[in-house]
């Protein structure tokens, strides 16, 4: 339903030119559940906003495709992005704190979203539609009347997640919605965005640095790396046999709780500056495994086994 | 819908009218602002220092020339209705102002800065009190409370930028106390208390420094206003001591000329004050932006 | 004797009020960040304090290095209660003591050189350093942290180094006083993943090497399973389970506990495990929930919860505060 070609956004800053995205193809189907986990710099959080073309100067789409339904949401005009925007593609960001507006009730954030979206229905109609979204997400209707403040950290959560589903939309982008939130918080938020899925027939694309996460929410994963996609693959897969030795590294270098006297791995170094980048892979540097042709040639992201993909020039060997 | 196509309009428009402006602050021309502020003062400054050396004619001989003449070749800004030479008088004219300004800075410094780093980390009723009576003085109509003083203690370099001065304080007070008040909540003070640093030190070595860039901006606004409250005070024939040549009281002497329209008195004279004041707001500006470079 | 003992500590912060309700009403609230806890720390070990925010972890952490002082109780450094010392002792104690900050990038002056920084942690000793003294072993620290070549980042900025070195930095920091107890207040989390290990590796070999005693910070179980020895799981300003790593997350007995592991998300799909979910959010430490804090949240809360604070007994070798453990 969703998919991106050959997608590349990049910031300009005092500092130079930041490629956040290079060359970036992925595609969604219906009804799963694709984890972007990275780091900071690797470009998923970028991504994301990238689809809902929600890309601000300093930065910008400089070429790609970004098609769904059939068509490409970067040639669309403005009218017809608004009717995408809310209606088939939602988006859930990290801090609802800010996201929410101190002044305004719940239930007025509510209508005001829906009846610019659809004009034609009555407030009343629109509190209809609130409440029943409110319920789900798990709000007592009582409190639609309350302010932001007045809800905890995971409640205004879950009133973005309401927000988003409003409108019924087929596609949810949440841009590490639990970052913020207590542990146990966090356990519900992900019950929760999991049996609306279930629902709702929702598609949802989890922007996360988490592993953890990923691994209990996500069908598919795809890993990113200063911009790149390194890997992607089934979950159990990626777990399993991962192919990129950035993910492998990255797995064995994770705190896993269910394993006892576990040893650590270190990866030496740190993510690369966007402004300046390494020449070919850009994990290179950190590599272990790298050799010549690496610190040259940009690895292209390939099918290795059935379902999964990913850029690594080992793999040619 | 209505609300949203008239929200295109207004966005349409403004976009035109901002655009520019935007585009230009953007690219980080914080540093281009800096580098035509500073450009502008050495001139002005240069030029005041080195007066006695480039200036043709005595400022304040009568008669060197007929007396409203226009600009010409050998009197480029003409000349003002006591037959002075302008352009003397133009090159001449900074001195004063310019050291009634650089006065005022230092004492609002002196007496600013302190005030301001140790009232908000004392905190308590201390700064509440002290914020009381900066918040008073700042309520005073600027120019008003300096004619007062002036008209009180009379006119000299000292008066004139105590004047400044004391209307002034409040700002650098306001400024260095918002930085003062976030930066002690910051982790990296509660990091120099855990090595054990003391309350001076931690307020010298690690408060002041990060304080100083909002520091400079408030100073090079105090004196883009020093100017044109000098001027201003000199305009109305509060502000100098004696027959000195100024920018101020040219364009007392130029307006008088203005009638008959002999415009070129109190046009120089009222382009160096503005170009004065503009060098240093340009200074202001683009340090501002450096140091907060997320302001769009 | 233990090196930190910590004997029914409490620390309340008043809540601000604006100046008309001071003048109208006599009646102050309390936000009751840490209610009351007793614990102790074996030399050489890095115990762990667990918990979600509002717990009174890093709260507690702060009051054992003395850089708060406590409403009430008892907070021992090798058995010497250290607010009743002399002002000369008390400073002998507190510079044996160091804090590692959980964001570098703010607990860095981002105007003073690093490696002034870390030499600066030399200058307010009761012991006089030189000034090449200071320079010298900042350098050495700088070295030991994995910052090389020492003289090159000694004259860098915060803003140009990474988070993960600016992170060692902090430690560089804490650790050039030589101190022997030393608060981690989650010194990885605000770092990045890939880096993370790395920090954490660094922590463990620095505590071998200079023969520390930790107290861990952390909401992160996962770190704290890795990196402690012993650790005390707090909720609501109280600790709710307590002790070795190995009983505490094999065998937990507080329902809170219990649930806190259930909900840890681990990076196996093919773990699937049943999560059991407490409803409800943490409540606000201004008025916590009467008895047990954690019993409108808890499954198995019975009539006498909501009544009467449990008791902290030893069941199975640890200790729990639970009417039914």
């Amino acid at each position: 339903m969703l998919s991106v070609e050959e997608l590349n956004v990049e910031y300009r800053s005092e500092r130079g030119v930041a490629k956040a995205v290079q060359d970036v193809s992925l595609s969604i189907e219906k009804g799963e559940t694709i984890g972007l986990v990275g780091e900071s710099g690797s470009g998923k959080s970028t991504l994301g906003l990238a689809i809902m073309r929600l890309i601000q100067p300093p930065g910008r789409i400089t070429s790609g495709r970004i098609l769904f339904e059939g068509k490409d949401i970067l040639k669309m005009k403005e009218e017809e992005l608004r009717k995408i925007r809310g209606e088939k593609i939602a988006m859930v960001f990290q801090d609802p704190m800010t996201s929410l507006n101190p002044v305004k009730n719940i239930e007025e954030h509510f209508v005001e979203y829906i009846t610019e979206h659809r004009p034609k229905l009555s407030r009343e109609e629109a509190i209809k539609m609130a409440e029943k979204i409110i319920s789900d997400v798990g709000i007592s209707v009582t409190r639609l009347k309350e302010y932001p403040h007045q809800f905890s950290g995971g409640m205004r959560q879950r009133v973005m997640i309401g927000l988003a589903l409003a409108l019924e939309p087929s596609l949810i982008i949440a841009d590490e919605p639990t970052t913020s939130l207590d542990v146990m918080v966090e356990a519900q938020i992900l019950e929760l965005m999991r049996r609306l899925k279930e629902k709702y027939q929702l598609s949802m694309i989890l922007i996360t640095h988490n592993m953890g996460i990923v691994a209990e929410v996500c069908n598919r994963v795809a890993v990113m790396y200063a911009g790149r996609i390194a890997e992607v693959s089934t979950a159990s897969m990626l777990f399993r046999e991962p192919k990129h030795p950035y993910t492998s590294m990255l797995i064995e270098s994770i705190p896993n709780i269910a394993i006892n006297d576990q040893v650590l791995k270190t990866i030496p170094g740190h993510p690369p500056d966007l402004t300046d980048l390494p020449k070919g892979c850009p994990f290179h540097p950190r590599c272990p495994f790298a050799f010549d042709r690496c610190k040259v040639e940009v690895p292209q992201l390939k099918e290795v086994t059935k379902g999964s993909y990913a850029a690594c020039h080992l793999l040619d060997k | 819908m209505k609300k949203s196509s008239s929200d295109q309009e207004v966005f349409s428009i403004s976009g035109i009218l901002f655009r520019p402006l935007k585009s230009a602050v953007s690219k980080g021309s914080g540093r281009n602002f800096i580098i035509a502020g500073l450009a502008i003062i050495s001139f002005i400054t240069a030029m005041s220092i080195l007066a006695p050396y480039i200036s043709p004619h005595n400022p304040t001989a009568l008669d060197v020339g007929p007396p409203n003449s226009p600009p010409s070749k050998q009197f480029p800004m003409g000349t003002d209705l006591y037959g002075r030479d302008v352009l003397s008088r133009i090159i001449w004219g900074g001195r004063f102002i310019l050291l009634v300004a650089v006065t005022a800075v230092v004492i609002c410094m002196a007496i600013g800065i302190p005030i301001g780093l140790l009232a908000p980390y004392a905190g308590g009723y201390v700064d509440r009190i002290v914020s009381l009576v900066m918040d008073s003085i700042y309520a005073f109509p600027s120019l008003v409370l300096a004619i007062m003083i002036v008209s009180i203690f009379g006119p000299s370099v000292v008066n004139d930028a105590l004047a400044i001065a004391v209307v002034y304080v409040p700002t650098y007070f306001r400024v260095i106390r918002s930085q003062v008040l976030t930066i002690k909540e910051l982790p990296y003070i509660e990091a120099a208390k855990s090595i054990g640093a003391n309350r001076l030190a931690i307020l010298f070595r690690y408060i002041w420094p990060n304080v100083l860039a909002s520091v400079v901006v408030v100073a090079t606004i105090n004196f883009a206003d020093s100017i044109l409250t000098t001027a201003g005070l000199d305009f109305i024939g509060l502000g100098l001591p004696v027959t000195l040549p100024d920018w101020g009281i040219d364009l007392t002497y130029g307006r008088q000329g203005l009638a008959s329209g002999f415009w070129w008195d109190i046009f120089f004279s009222g382009t160096m004050i503005v170009l004065s004041a503009l060098g240093f707001s340009l200074v202001s500006e683009g340090m501002a932006e450096r140091t907060n470079p997320k302001l769009r | 004797m233990s090196y930190i003992e910590v004997i029914d500590l409490k620390k309340y912060f008043p809540v601000q009020r604006s100046f008309i309700e001071q003048l109208f009403s006599k009646k102050k609230e309390y936000v009751k960040a840490v209610d009351g806890i007793t614990f102790s720390v074996e030399k050489g070990a890095i115990h762990g304090l667990v918990g979600e925010s509002g717990s009174g972890k890093s709260t507690t952490g702060r009051l054992t290095i003395a850089l708060i002082e406590p409403t009430s109780g008892t907070v021992r450094f090798e058995g010497k209660d250290i607010w009743s010392l002399e002002n000369n002792q008390f400073r002998e104690v507190r510079s044996k003591m160091a804090m590692v900050f959980q964001d570098p990038t703010s607990s860095l002056n981002p105007k003073m050189k690093i490696g002034e920084q870390v030499a600066d942690a030399l200058r307010y000793r009761p012991e006089h350093y030189s000034a090449r003294e200071r320079r010298e072993s900042a350098e050495e620290m700088l070295e030991r942290v994995g910052l090389s070549p020492a003289e090159s980042f000694y004259s860098r900025y915060p803003h140009e180094l990474s988070g993960g070195q600016r992170q060692r930095v902090v430690i560089a920091r804490a650790l050039v006083t030589n101190p022997s107890y030393v608060v981690a207040d989650e010194p990885v989390a605000m770092v990045d993943v890939s880096v993370r290990a790395q920090i954490m590796q660094l922590l463990v070999d620095l505590r071998k090497q200079f023969n520390l005693t930790m107290l861990m910070i952390t909401h992160d179980l996962a770190v704290a399973k890795y990196m402690c020895d012993t650790v005390s799981v707090m909720y609501l300003g109280k600790i709710v389970e307590e002790g070795t790593v190995q009983d505490v997350f094999r065998m937990p007995l507080h329902p809170y506990t219990q649930a806190l592991l259930n909900a840890v998300p681990v990076p196996d799909p093919e773990n699937k495990r049943v999560k059991q979910i407490p409803s409800g959010e943490i409540p606000n430490p201004i008025n916590p929930p009467s008895g047990c804090r954690f019993h409108p949240r808890c499954p198995i809360a019975g009539s006498i919860c909501s009544v009467k604070e449990p008791e902290v007994r030893i069941v199975k070798g640890h200790k729990v505060a639970c009417h039914f453990a």
